[in-house]
């Protein structure tokens, strides 16, 4: 009972279930690591103890009462903070959200509450998700568990550390470009990115509404399959998501690639560490020997995925960003006499750099006489990006790639350079691009920091993604809890 | 010779339950932003879901119009700031409107239109002691947008153009306009030219006209202005001008430093909608009669344009006339009766015929008995206004009111008696050739009675009149 958080999720909900400890006792136990742990990790924002423990007495008095009781019910999850949560503060790591009480909460969030999962509080990301390192948090710095100089990755870089630091067995992310998967790659946790309209982004705090989706983040394959088929599915409040019906993702998980067709894209090794090419080679290796057969497969436009993404998501969230006015909620400043004084020192004061950065590009890039050249022919070659993916997939069931192109880096590393900073998303955004689910699994560590391998799969076959997952988990062994290390730079 | 050229772009909000992008109620008139939700405040994380009643709404109105549906429905947002529009953008259609082209018949000219498409409303902004109020309930109303082409070439024109399409909207069952809540709107461009020049000059667009005397009186200022200009020499520069009501003149509304660029961005949180020409087909199947259509059968009928213009006011008094018609009344008739007493009933109820039907048999009924003699007209007035206002049927009340005519002479003798006994002057006036002294006493019997048959009671008096004489 002492090392409960190197439990899985499932093992947690089961031993709920089985009268082995109550969700008090859970919940007081996570409250406890978070406490000890997380003043180092800075992975949570807010901590909703209260609200927490009510929600335990209460499904500890329902276990009693013999209630049904729901698929995750007693397993503690945490929320990337630009979930909205009715009655808890959601501020999308920006401080112009620093006060903003949600009235209502995010579709996922109600789904996470009615499978009786314990919310624990929300985590630090990127200022709006717009980041790979979690470092534009208006609010805090987020260490690498595994090594406190190093970022978690981002922009889920707080719903990762939890994760992979055992502060909760599972936790929401949201993805754009690879924000949950580069994260769960360099925490050393499974990261999956459903397909495109698999899960309501109603709550979420848009970016780049073409791109968005919430992914879930876990130790092992079967937890993440878990949350998917709770959170998954139409919803009438979000007109994008599908009414593909919604399986049984973990009764998958045992079934094998015997058969399948495995296929390494060279275009998504290009450019990445050679380790990290290796053990994407091993994780092949493995499939293959688990009966897949390889096959090869060409993305002739996917050099361009990278500048197309910067087009279209910048301006995106240039438009969704729009409504932050200071007029209806959020952080107002200045207008005691001039509305546009209103406008620019609400946004100007409100807004990180890397925010503004990616307001000023998207504005451009839809403004008039520009917006044939930049956002309608990126459009363009999204278009053609999606040919090459279905043709791929007519070749391959499944597609084995590095997460990133490298290990989780310094602080700072990239103050100087945004573009380099956008290349580490170049493995994971064609996923958003084009809205095929994409996952990250552990692929053990190198050099004592964890490695993440990507899987790919057609539209809607998270099933056969998750079990195709499983394969290589089950080679290279289940993401263990690690306990956060102070690091050599850290104050 | 200096011709106008003006082009309208009218706004009507739809009378939908809910708003465009939400459920919230599309009501006017309720408390400040009490009929507001996360979607329509525009707040983080929310997500619009398409109204399917107002594109139906504007369907009917493209097909009335004979505009050409686009098969698939789609969004764009446009920006701008401003603290009436909640998201800083408002979903509107540039890329793909939802109906192109068609025409409105004003008079004996045909005015072509654009295009329709569909957005949403912004909220209000209030001014109160310094300080600036936003009231949300307007935000995500449903609007239709009435493009029409630069064809129109006088106020009178242009006022008319406005006025169809009130009546379409009327008739269409698309909205319920009301001027004074602003739910027609519309913003005039007007430009001026040499008869014969094909040539444009720079035009001045109006915003927010919502009336149609001030939009015929702003056609003819800016007509004046924009020709006084040229004869002078001066050239015209494009600009919005805003309209002083009270001073009947347009002013320069404040120039902005760069063109609007409103950076139009398909709404990625909508997918592209196909329009099925099936369910088009279905709405065209069952669309309702137009103006121009009632118009036309109503004159048929022998109404006079003035009737025909008051019954045409209203789609409840349209229907009312026809199926009043269709029950054997003389069309003529029931048009007097709707646009006379029915209209003043309407009036001094409160209650339009749109809010209460009025069953078509009961003015049928009315008019057959007053034909027949059996009612008349005080009576028939009055049971007129006491069905409406009661929900009474004709033949209840008029038992039940004994609102009958008396027209059999035993029970008119001892009234007219009565009068003639108090008014001995204008009997001897009357036995002396005076007619008007019929008239004096026929009201006086009139007061006694109601329901008195004024023909048969004339005739009377006249009889009971030389009866007194000879008496003496």
């Amino acid at each position: 009972m002492a090392d409960w958080w190197l439990e899985s999720a499932a093992a947690v909900h089961r031993s709920f279930i089985a009268g082995e400890r109550s969700a008090s006792e859970i919940v007081d136990g996570v409250l406890d690591r978070i406490a000890v742990h997380d003043p180092i990790l800075g992975a949570f924002l807010e901590v909703a103890a209260d609200r927490a423990r009510a929600s335990a007495r209460q499904l500890d008095r329902r276990r009693l009462a013999g209630e049904q009781l729901g698929p995750l019910a007693g397993v503690p999850v945490a929320l990337k903070d630009n979930l909205a949560t009715d009655g808890l503060r959601t501020t999308a790591g920006s401080a112009l959200l620093a006060n903003w009480l949600p009235p209502y909460s995010a579709t996922v969030v109600r789904r996470l509450e009615v499978a009786d999962a314990l919310i624990i509080g929300k985590t630090n990301l990127d200022e709006f998700a717009m980041g790979s390192s979690t470092e534009h948090s208006a609010f805090q710095r987020t260490n690498n568990p595994y090594d406190a100089d190093l970022v978690p990755g981002g922009s889920s870089g707080g719903s990762a550390a939890a994760v992979a630091a055992g502060l909760v067995p599972l936790a929401l992310g949201s993805e754009t470009g690879g924000s949950v998967r580069q994260p769960a790659a360099y925490c050393g946790v499974v990261g999956l990115k459903p397909t495109y309209g698999r899960v309501s982004r109603y709550g979420l705090i848009a970016f780049a509404s073409s791109l968005d989706q919430v992914g879930p983040l876990g130790r092992t394959v079967g937890d993440v399959a878990d949350v998917l088929r709770v959170i998954a599915g139409a919803d009438p409040e979000d007109p994008s998501t599908c009414l593909e019906p919604v399986p049984d993702y973990r009764a998958a998980l045992g079934g094998g690639v015997q058969g399948w067709r495995v296929a390494m894209p060279e275009e998504l090794q290009k450019g990445a560490d050679a380790k990290l090419q290796a053990r994407a080679e091993q994780a092949f290796s493995a499939l293959v020997a688990a009966g897949a057969r390889p096959v090869s497969v060409c993305l002739p436009h996917l050099e361009a995925a990278l500048a197309t993404y910067y087009v279209i998501a910048p301006a995106e969230a240039s438009s969704n960003l729009s409504r932050f006015d200071g007029v209806r909620f959020g952080v107002r400043q200045g207008g005691d006499r001039e509305l546009a004084d209103m406008y620019s020192q609400t946004r100007g004061r409100g807004f990180g750099p890397e925010v503004k950065r990616r307001i000023m590009i998207g504005t451009y890039a839809l403004s008039a006489g520009y917006v044939d050249a930049f956002y309608v022919q990126a459009q363009r070659l999204r278009q053609l990006l999606a040919e090459d993916f279905a043709a791929a997939f007519s070749m391959a069931d499944i597609l084995v790639t590095p997460t990133t192109p490298s290990l989780p880096f310094r602080f700072g590393a990239h103050d100087h350079d945004p573009l380099a900073m956008y290349a580490n998303d170049a493995l994971t955004l064609p996923a958003n691009l084009v809205g095929v689910p994409a996952i990250s699994v552990p692929a053990g560590l190198t050099a004592g920091l964890p490695v993440g391998i990507q899987l790919m799969a057609p539209a809607f076959a998270e099933r056969a993604l998750l079990q195709a997952a499983q394969v290589v988990e089950d080679h290279f062994g289940p993401a263990a809890a690690i306990t956060p290390r102070r690091g050599g730079g850290q104050p | 010779m200096i011709e106008a050229v003006i082009g309208l772009e009218v706004h009507i909000e739809l009378g939908t339950k809910t708003k465009m992008f939400c459920r919230c109620e599309n009501r006017f008139g309720a408390k400040a932003n009490t009929l507001t939700c996360p979607v329509c405040l525009g707040l983080p994380g929310a997500l619009p879901r398409p109204n399917l009643e107002a594109v139906e709404r504007v369907v009917r109105l493209a097909l009335a119009v004979g505009a050409e549906v686009a098969p698939v429905l789609e969004f764009d947002r446009k920006h701008y700031f401003y603290p009436d529009l909640p998201k800083g953008y408002q979903i509107s259609q540039s890329r793909t409107v939802l109906a192109r082209g068609g025409a409105i018949q004003v008079g004996l000219r045909q005015i072509g239109l654009h295009h329709l498409h569909l957005e949403e409303d912004a909220g209000k902004l209030a001014h109160l002691g310094g300080r600036a109020s936003v009231d949300l309930n307007r935000a995500g109303v449903p609007l239709v947008e009435i493009v029409s082409l630069p064809e129109m070439r006088s106020g009178a024109e242009a006022r008319a153009f406005l006025e169809e399409i009130r009546l379409l909207a009327e008739h269409l069952a698309v909205a319920e306009v009301r001027m004074e809540e602003g739910v027609l709107r519309a913003d005039l461009n007007v430009s001026v030219r040499q008869v014969g020049d094909p040539r444009l000059n720079p035009r001045t667009e109006v915003k927010n006209m919502n009336s149609f005397r001030a939009l015929e009186r702003a056609v003819a200022y800016e007509v004046a202005r924009q020709s006084q200009a040229l004869e002078r020499g001066e050239s015209l520069a494009q600009e919005t001008r805003g309209w002083d009501d009270q001073a009947g003149q347009t002013y320069p509304q404040r120039r902005k430093e760069t063109a609007d660029d409103y950076r139009y961005l398909p709404e990625p949180d909508l997918p592209s909608y196909p329009v099925s020409a099936a369910w088009v087909a279905d709405i065209a199947s069952c669309l309702p009669p137009g103006p121009a259509d009632l118009r036309q059968r109503f004159f048929a009928h022998g109404l006079s344009a003035e009737t025909v213009a008051v019954i045409l006011e209203s789609r409840a008094r349209s229907q009312l006339f026809e199926q009043t018609a269709a029950l054997g009344a003389d069309p003529v008739v029931v048009g007097q009766w709707i646009v006379g007493d029915l209209a003043r009933v309407e009036r001094e109820s409160g209650e339009s015929l749109a809010d209460r039907a009025y069953a078509a048999a009961d003015l049928a009924d009315l008019i057959q008995r007053v034909a027949t003699g059996s009612l008349a007209g005080p009576g028939a007035k009055r049971a007129l206004e006491l069905s409406y206002r009661d929900r009474r049927s004709v033949s209840a009340v008029v038992a039940e009111e004994g609102l009958s005519a008396i027209s059999d002479e035993g029970a008119l003798d001892p009234l007219i008696d009565q009068v003639l006994a108090a008014h001995p002057g204008a009997v001897q006036d009357l036995l002396a050739g005076q007619e008007k002294a019929l008239g004096f006493l026929l009201g006086q019997l009139m007061r006694k009675s109601r329901s008195v048959d004024p023909k048969v009671a004339a005739k009377r008096i006249r009889e009971r009149a030389q009866a007194c004489n000879t008496g003496f």
